[in-house]
């Protein structure tokens, strides 16, 4: 069995010799990168990383084949995703300079930006080179991820977005389909609404609870279910304000439906879904007790089986329906994109070259594909190449069909609220869906959480956050386009 | 009604409570177990439904797996950490106490304020420190750490150490002095022995704070001195959560305060069973 170790070597090898292969006259951002960092031998570059299973990618592989490349060591500072904006914004504003890279949740770039913390990157863009590799970055990251007030202050590098999983084989049953249409009079099909999904999940329990399967489960934790409802507010038609007086629309009509939804829709999922998080949803899943589930990528990979026999993710339960799972967007068909990474420099560091250097190369075309491979790292595909690379397509026998979801996901999601202080305004929607999920009205619930929006708005500055709000609604993954 | 002999009413309330006790006693030690048992489970354990309530076969894989990747060294981060700032703080502490305690140093009103310091929300002077200690070079670094850890538990130790004391004869200092004992060696000879209850037990509970704290250490560790409270959070992610590692981590960062606490327990007793916390 291929171990991680062993799977870093062989990437590492293939790395290099796909490098080395490549004619002097085509040379890559990657070869850019690794030619210019040369001179910094003997350097160390600290980059702050999500601390898990994220992590293994510089420790395992891009760290020891940067080292390789350039003799340039690469520290990694791991840490938990909850406390890495206050890290690096507390050594930015300690000017302790003890970052050089980082990994920056793009939600987070409009408060970091604003407050200094990263340098602008277009100045070293044109110096290095990188400007068309970056063009061929998928749409939706590269169009909403990147830039702040018209600055590059992060590189798109994880293709984060919601997919539905289902079950294909349960789907195309005969039996199945019969039964489904006795209960409903309806054909079964994969839902591509919410109506039709509170239909087909109710229906698939219905026929399918006896064999211990439900109709659909989600991870409703409500830092994850957060996203579900922001996701599916805006599909059905919901705005998160009124774009002239900044006051919070989460209120409206919309968004009442969509919470009354969610929650209904819990009756017929299994019992206790209210408390599942990633792992508890994905368990369920690939146990085979549900019939669909939106999540990120990584299910897609791991319902097949991809990369489980490895140490690192020996904790990832035992799929039961590799080669049974279709793929599709959600309900509405512009998911959620959830997230995601963006690499960036710190403005305090005292290595900025060399550290851009670094995630010039690890973001580049050549070096992004092998990352995005890696079967532990949970770096997405995120580059138009990524979606057809034969590499890619060859892991698992269906993995054209995940590749192809996962490309129609790059061209139409959305981008998470991003504001000033986001978090405060996401942390009252947490506390909502908690509120939701203790069986509280869905509209008292909702009047409370726009009421404390247009507080912390009012706290920040209407005009201050409209401009950032304008700005944000404007990008192309704010709101679908109809 | 037919009466019930006494015998059987006092044999029936016994019952009873045994009952009571038994389940309190389920309820607060479940969650330990629980904690021991996911720790020796396979990942298909962990997530099986039903709950599958032991494991089927005793496994070490989730704790060697810390050792191997180094990650069992934050526990032997705190456990220097936690140590030393215990060591210094009763030293220092104590001589403060007593100070306090004999010599009125600062008046009546200085017990009060030093503990007061106590009740302090740490996070109000977390980034102050993190300022102070970028500028000194001390964050990451064991030094920093022990310095905080001991700055912050004293006031604990005094408070404790001082009601302690008090409660040591006046007449067996006067003794030693008349015997020709100087102050250094009535504290040593008299109060510390007649204090050892409390010695230990307010030790205990300055170990404990120490190896509980999660916000310094996130704050001022990066790579080298992480402790162990800070590793856990590195296993919970928002696209995995390492429960195996969570629980092997945990019950490693509970066996040497369980340790402590049981070694210590008889003087912990007699220790919180006299001086300050008596009321």
């Amino acid at each position: 069995m291929i171990n991680r170790r062993d799977f870093g070597k062989i990437s590492l090898g293939a790395g290099l010799v796909a490098t080395m292969a490549r004619p002097a006259w085509a040379a890559s951002a990657a070869d850019t990168a690794v030619k210019a960092a040369q001179q910094y031998k003997g350097r160390t570059i600290t980059i702050v990383w999500e601390a898990g299973l994220q992590s293994l990618d510089p420790t395992h592989f891009s760290g020891p084949k940067w080292k390789e490349l350039t003799g340039m060591d690469v520290k990694v500072v791991e840490v938990a995703t909850a406390e890495m904006f206050t890290k690096i914004m507390q050594d930015y504003r300690s000017g302790a300079g003890a970052y050089d890279a980082l990994n920056v949740i793009p939600a987070w770039m409009p408060d970091l930006a604003q407050a200094g913390a990263l340098e602008v990157l277009d100045p070293y863009v044109e110096k290095y080179g990188y400007a068309s590799e970056l063009q061929t970055i998928a749409p939706t990251y590269r169009d909403n991820q990147m830039k702040v007030r018209g600055k590059i202050y992060g590189f798109p590098d994880d293709g984060d977005v919601f997919l539905m999983y289902y079950r294909r084989d349960l789907f195309e049953d005969p039996a199945v389909q019969k039964a489904f249409k006795e209960k409903t009079g309806k054909d079964l099909a994969v839902p591509k609404t919410w109506a039709d999904f509170d239909v087909v999940g109710a229906g698939l329990t219905d026929v399918l609870k006896d064999k211990g399967i439900y109709g659909a489960s989600f991870f409703r934790q409500p830092p994850y279910a957060m996203y579900m409802f922001e996701e599916r507010f805006r599909n059905e038609g919901g705005k998160f304000f009124d774009a002239d007086t900044m006051k919070a629309t989460i209120n409206s009509d919309v968004g009442v439906k969509v919470f009354t939804a969610m929650r209904n829709e819990n009756k017929f999922m299994p019992p206790g879904v209210e408390q599942f998080g990633f792992v508890e949803n994905l368990a369920t899943f690939l146990q085979g007790q549900s019939a669909m589930t939106i999540s990120w990528p990584p299910y897609g990979r791991w319902a097949e089986g991809y990369g489980t026999d490895q140490e690192a993710l020996n904790w990832v339960p035992k799929t039961t329906i590799a080669g049974k799972v279709g793929y599709a967007l959600p309900p509405g068909g512009h998911p959620e994109l959830a997230a995601g990474f963006a690499l960036s420099i710190s403005s305090t560091s005292k290595n900025k070259d060399a550290a851009y250097l670094f995630i010039q190369w690890l973001n580049s075309e050549d070096v992004s594909r092998q990352r995005v491979q890696l079967p532990y790292t949970l770096r997405d595909p995120f580059r138009d190449s990524h979606y057809t690379d034969s590499g890619y397509l060859a892991l698992w026998p269906n993995a054209k069909d995940y590749l192809a979801a996962l490309k129609r996901a790059s061209q139409t999601g959305l981008l998470d609220l991003s504001l000033l202080q986001t978090d405060k305004y996401e942390e009252v929607m947490r506390q909502a869906i908690s509120k939701l999920w203790a069986g509280d009205d869905p509209k008292t619930i909702l009047d409370a959480a726009a009421a404390e929006w247009n507080d912390i708005t009012q706290k920040i500055g209407i005009d201050k956050q409209k401009t950032v709000y304008t700005a944000w609604a404007a990008e192309s993954g704010a709101y679908p386009k109809t | 009604m037919k009466d019930v002999p006494f015998h059987r009413r006092k044999e029936t309330k016994l019952v009873l409570r045994y009952l009571i006790a038994m389940v309190l006693v389920i309820i607060f030690v479940f969650p330990i177990y629980w904690l021991f048992a996911i720790s020796f489970k396979t990942p298909g354990e962990i997530f099986s439904f039903p709950p599958v309530w032991y494991p089927k076969s005793i496994q070490f894989n989730n704790y060697a797996v810390l050792f191997k990747d180094g990650d069992a060294k934050t526990v032997g981060n705190s456990l220097v950490l936690s140590s030393v700032s215990t060591f210094f703080a009763m030293i220092f502490g104590t001589i403060a106490a007593y100070s306090l305690a004999r010599f009125k140093t600062g008046g009546e009103n200085l017990g009060v304020w030093i503990i007061s310091q106590r009740m302090m929300p740490p996070v109000a002077i977390a980034f102050p420190i993190f300022l102070f200690y970028v500028w000194l070079g001390w964050v990451d670094t064991y030094i920093g750490l022990i310095i905080l850890y001991t700055a912050f538990s004293l006031p604990y130790v005094i408070w404790m150490m001082r009601g302690y004391i008090e409660e040591i004869p006046l007449e067996l200092e006067e003794s030693a002095l008349i015997d020709g004992c100087n102050r250094w060696e009535v504290l040593w000879k008299v109060v510390f022995p007649m204090a050892r209850s409390g010695l230990f037990a307010t030790a205990v509970f300055t170990f404990v704070f120490s190896w509980n704290d999660f916000l310094f250490a996130l704050v001022l560790t990066r790579t080298e001195v992480t402790t162990y409270t800070v590793q856990v959070t590195h296993y919970f992610g928002g696209q995995s959560n390492f429960w195996s590692k969570i629980a092997a981590m945990s019950v490693l960062g509970t066996i040497p305060v369980f340790i402590t606490v049981a070694t210590l327990q008889r003087y912990l007793v007699r220790g919180i069973s006299m001086g300050a916390v008596k009321g």
